[in-house]
């Protein structure tokens, strides 16, 4: 029955295409690693993956879930399954769909995989990514950002040179961190097992709480004008509604979080940012030192990606039938997009400063990544907004547990305007007038498309086509 | 059978419209129109197109032939945003926001000149005022759809078009929004499978079927063609299917 149960599963998760694009990259970065060799690691590259394997933990955790589907509750557990069986079957294509995140860094770094010893690193990591992300359901918004944190922490001590940290095989203590991403991955296995033997349980809890909820301090939108209700609903709160890793499906959850907490927030971590630059070695280091000085690449990444996220929430909560039968289309959406781009602005500005600031004490390369806080990652997250409203537009109709759709290439595809913002950001530090140039191109394109009504008509109807209510 | 008098102004106008969704044809040469102060049902059989008429009618979707007329203008004008109220099947609001904010919200991208005033008019008329804090994500279904309908209220719309707008509700709260409806002035199209429902919002009926119009005429006209005792349901069955 289980073979039955996980193809039945897979196939109405995934689509076709999906997973024959899934395959090829594991093909692909397999084939590579052992065209590789054995080459060490070198300890730049060897910081990204420790930064993106504490993102990507985070980012389990924090927009994790489990992957269900209204006719998965109407019909699926309804039948006389074994709850083992069904609970195989849904973490596998939970392995499918958040494990399969590593892939991204079976290709950046290839190269390890020649060591065995490493893939069984990554694999334990793969599961790790999995489990959280099965286990954040159960768990309180504190507990869910202390563990976070936590594990955040624990992660990034591998950039210091700690051996026991997931991350640590990356900087060449490949035994101490493999022992810690297996010792990881076992403790959330067993946890994400025992959460998904109750998941009906959880999925009722969910769907018979309290319609008490109520929103602690409302806005009022009385008196002002169209436009500066748009902007006063956009830059007061920031919503948040991943679409979990980088060919993920939009989430189910999404959280409306005051703009002032998400910029404190951000402004703890440019600070961290800018002492770690200072830690690493004088100005000079910062320029020259290419065998040990990640920290402003690594943050401009870390950026990108975030804002990526940011930006995938931004047509999922609209609703077209208010919204633009209120104003018309091209209208609302400029006012949309801007005001996101601004409340961007605002969550960004306390790196654009520490960067400044490391420019003005004698940190010159500091102008690279300022370059690509201020135009790099405002316009990849203008693109991003537009080429997800266009090519893979999907609407959060309800917060209850069940995902709006299959994952799919489309939504594969949604990742692509972030592929030239990560290479100008790594390469920004090193080369700020290539940054410059890159940002100013995305720019124009992001002016030029949302400058345009014909793209806007074409967007509605999209978006109409889709099923967006 | 013609929907218009000689004379009288026309709310809603559809002339000789087709669309398509790639190879389906939706819509195939559509025309039909609504005088003001005209309260019709649009009436068909699942996949005849009612959905469609409606997301054209409010400028989501544009005609591959033919054209729509919201009084007079372009479903995309602003003067015909401004007249038009409409409600989805299945509405949803935006569910970050309270129930008064969405009001709030709407209200002020609609230009509405009292927001607060009408706000608070429409929380109480719609027994929501309990419910003006919570969050729409945690709403029930029927609350969800009470505020939708307050939604398309918000502006005091001349012309509303509703898509099954008692769904959910209970039925105390469907008189309350059939006696609402019926104070209100304006042009009314309201899509809906339920003859029931027809009759009660409204007293003409526009049946179409494979994207065109089957018939046209009052709800007495559609009482007249059945048997003496035939339900209203199995004359509207009968010409839906083509059973003699």
């Amino acid at each position: 029955m289980l073979p039955r149960l996980l193809k039945f599963v897979i196939r109405t998760r995934f689509s076709r295409p999906f997973l024959v694009l899934l395959a090829v990259i594991t093909v692909y970065s397999v084939g590579l690693s052992r065209l590789a060799g054995s080459q060490k690691l070198s300890l730049i590259v060897g910081d990204y993956a420790a930064a993106l394997t504490a993102l990507f933990l985070v980012m389990s955790l924090a927009t994790g879930g489990v992957m269900v589907l209204k006719s998965d509750r109407d019909y699926l557990f309804t039948l006389p399954l074994s709850s083992k069986d069904l609970s195989i079957a849904i973490y596998f294509s939970q392995f499918i769909a958040f494990g399969t995140s590593i892939l991204f860094m079976f290709i950046l770094f290839a190269e390890t995989l020649a060591s065995p010893l490493v893939v069984v690193d990554l694999v334990a990591l793969a599961f790790a990514l999995t489990s959280l992300g099965v286990v954040a359901p159960s768990l309180g918004a504190k507990t869910r950002l202390l563990l976070a944190a936590a594990l955040a922490a624990w992660t990034l001590l591998a950039l210091l040179g700690f051996p026991l940290s997931p991350a640590s095989a990356f900087n060449g203590n490949v035994y101490g961190g493999t022992l810690a991403a297996v010792s990881l991955s076992a403790v959330a296995t067993l946890a994400a097992f025992r959460s998904l033997g109750r998941v009906e349980l959880d999925m009722m809890r969910n769907l018979v709480r309290s319609t008490a909820a109520e929103i602690k301090s409302p806005i009022s939108y009385a008196g002002k004008s169209p436009t500066r209700a748009i902007y006063s609903m956009n830059l007061s709160s920031i919503t948040l509604a991943g679409r979990m890793n980088m060919a993920g499906t939009s989430r189910y959850v999404s959280k409306r979080v005051r703009t002032r907490w998400v910029v404190a927030a951000t402004a703890s971590a440019a600070i961290a940012y800018a002492v770690l630059v200072v830690l690493e070695g004088p100005p000079t280091a910062f320029v020259t030192g290419t065998d040990k000085l990640p920290a402003a690449i690594v943050v401009s990444v870390l950026l990108g990606l975030l804002s990526f996220f940011i930006s995938q929430s931004a047509i999922t909560n609209e609703r077209v039938w208010l919204s633009l039968t209120s104003l018309p289309p091209p209208v609302y959406f400029r006012h949309l997009v801007a005001s996101k781009l601004i409340s961007l602005f605002l969550v960004l500005a306390p790196f654009a400063a520490a960067d400044a600031v490391l420019l003005a004490v004698g940190y010159g390369a500091a102008l690279g990544p300022l370059v690509v806080v201020l135009l790099v990652i405002p316009a990849a997250f203008v693109l991003e907004i537009l080429w997800s409203c266009y090519v893979a537009p999907i609407q959060v109709k309800g917060e209850d547990m069940t995902m709006p759709g299959q994952f799919s290439l489309s939504q594969f595809a949604t990742v692509l305007p972030l592929i030239p913002a990560l290479v100008l950001a790594s390469v920004a530090t090193l080369f700020p007038g290539a940054a410059a140039v890159g940002g100013g191109i995305m720019v124009i394109a992001s002016v030029a498309l949302v400058f345009s009504g014909g793209f806007w008509e074409r967007v509605v109807a999209r978006l109409t086509e889709s099923g967006f209510v | 059978m013609s929907s218009r008098k000689a004379g009288e102004e026309v709310g809603i106008r559809l002339e000789h419209v087709s669309k398509s969704y790639g190879p389906v044809l939706a819509l195939s040469d559509l025309s039909f129109q609504v005088p003001v102060g005209g309260r019709f049902a649009l009436l068909g059989p699942n996949g005849a197109g009612k959905s469609t008429t409606l997301k054209l009618l409010i400028g989501s979707l544009r005609a591959d032939t033919g054209y729509v007329k919201i009084l007079g203008s372009s479903p995309d004008s602003k003067e015909a945003k401004a007249a038009v109220g409409y409600l989805p099947e299945d509405a949803l609001p935006y569910r970050m926001l309270s129930v008064r904010e969405n009001l709030e919200y709407i209200g002020a991208l609609r230009g509405v000149p009292d927001v607060r005033g009408r706000t608070e008019f429409l929380l109480d008329e719609l027994d929501l005022r309990q419910y003006e804090r919570a969050n729409v994500g945690r709403l029930s279904r029927g609350n969800t759809q009470k505020l939708a309908i307050a939604l398309a209220l918000v502006h005091s719309p001349k012309i509303l078009l509703l898509d099954e707008p008692l769904n959910y509700l209970d039925i105390p709260t469907q008189e309350k929004v059939i006696g609402m409806l019926d104070k209100m002035g304006g042009t009314h199209l309201v899509s809906t499978h339920i003859m029931a429902i027809a009759n009660r919002l409204t007293d003409s009926v526009v049946m179409i079927s494979k994207g065109q119009v089957l018939w046209e005429g009052t709800i007495d006209e559609l009482r007249k063609k059945g048997s003496h005792d035939e339900p209203i349901e199995a004359v509207v069955a009968r010409m839906m299917t083509g059973a003699p």
